[in-house]
């Protein structure tokens, strides 16, 4: 990567920094559990969000490799619906704002 | 013990002996009657209807089976919740809980309505086989929570002598990962 050879004049704020908290998207976190299996794992985030399967097994894979992925983003009311579907099918997940 | 669900004309299949149809049938029971929601005598029958309740909300249940099972909307492993976090899931509870414990019943009843007693060929729709699957899952959480399972410590588990009782429930365990990896490849085919 090449660097800029003039500083800038004039260093901006971050936009993320401009956005009040209550804007913020909020997202659903599945955590990795011993015990649900990758195949289940992949076919619930199959069924529940409509991912296609490369996606859905993207996400099982990062959750088990990292121990947690956000699989879903969206207003509050949203990430509610999207984790008591999670529980209901034994996924621990819970929501957050980004 | 070596059930498999199979993917047939007729929909999706399983054989069970009646040794098998009985343990899952007493396993299952015993997971409805955990999660079954508390419905006290004198509670309000519309309470019980909507499963809106006008008292505290409900925390985190103690047992760590049932901990898993019914978990928190918010936070995780790594911190433990501050007090908003603890308001924010306690109003979660609030609103879910109710139907995630009745659904759950729901899954397990669908699980004995089509087991016979004595075993035999059982035939399922898909959406019956949905309920099969969360129900399956269900009791593994319930007995890889119990068992304190981790990634790590499977094999401190198949070391154990067959006449270990923490060994046989193992087994019991990894019957039922057989059913449920089976179950899947069937409902995804």
């Amino acid at each position: 990567m090449a660097l800029p050879s003039v500083a800038p004049q004039e260093v901006e704020r971050p936009e993320v920094e401009d956005v009040p908290k209550s804007d913020r998207p909020w997202v659903t976190i599945v955590w990795n559990d011993p015990v649900n299996l990758m195949s289940y794992v992949t076919y619930v985030f199959q069924k529940l969000f409509g991912y296609p399967r490369d996606k859905a097994h993207r996400l099982m894979l990062q959750v088990h490799h990292e121990g947690r992925a956000v699989v879903s983003s969206g207003s509050r009311e949203q990430m509610e619906h999207d984790v008591a579907r999670l529980h209901a099918h034994g996924l621990w997940a819970t929501m957050q704002q980004d | 013990m070596a059930a498999r669900f199979k993917r047939t004309r007729a929909g999706i299949e399983l054989r069970l002996d009646a040794f098998e149809a009985a343990l899952l049938r007493s396993l299952v029971t015993q997971l409805r009657d955990l999660v079954a929601p508390e419905e006290p005598a004198d509670a309000d029958p519309l309470e019980l209807i909507t499963g809106l309740t006008s008292g505290p909300p409900p925390t985190r249940p103690e047992d760590a089976v049932l901990a898993r099972l019914l978990p928190d909307g918010y936070g995780g492993p790594d911190a433990d919740l501050d007090a908003e976090g603890r308001k924010a899931a306690g109003e979660f509870r609030r609103l879910t809980e109710y139907d995630l414990r009745a659904g759950k019943v729901a899954d397990a009843d669908a699980v004995l309505a089509a087991t016979p007693p004595d075993g035999g060929r059982i035939v399922l729709e898909r959406g019956t086989a949905e309920c099969w699957v969360r129900a399956i899952t269900d009791v593994r959480l319930a007995l890889g929570t119990r068992l304190g399972l981790t990634e790590n410590n499977m094999g401190d588990f198949e070391r154990r002598h067959h006449d270990d009782p923490v060994r046989q429930l193992f087994g019991v365990y990894g019957w039922l990962s057989q059913l449920q990896e089976t179950l899947v490849d069937a409902l995804v085919d």
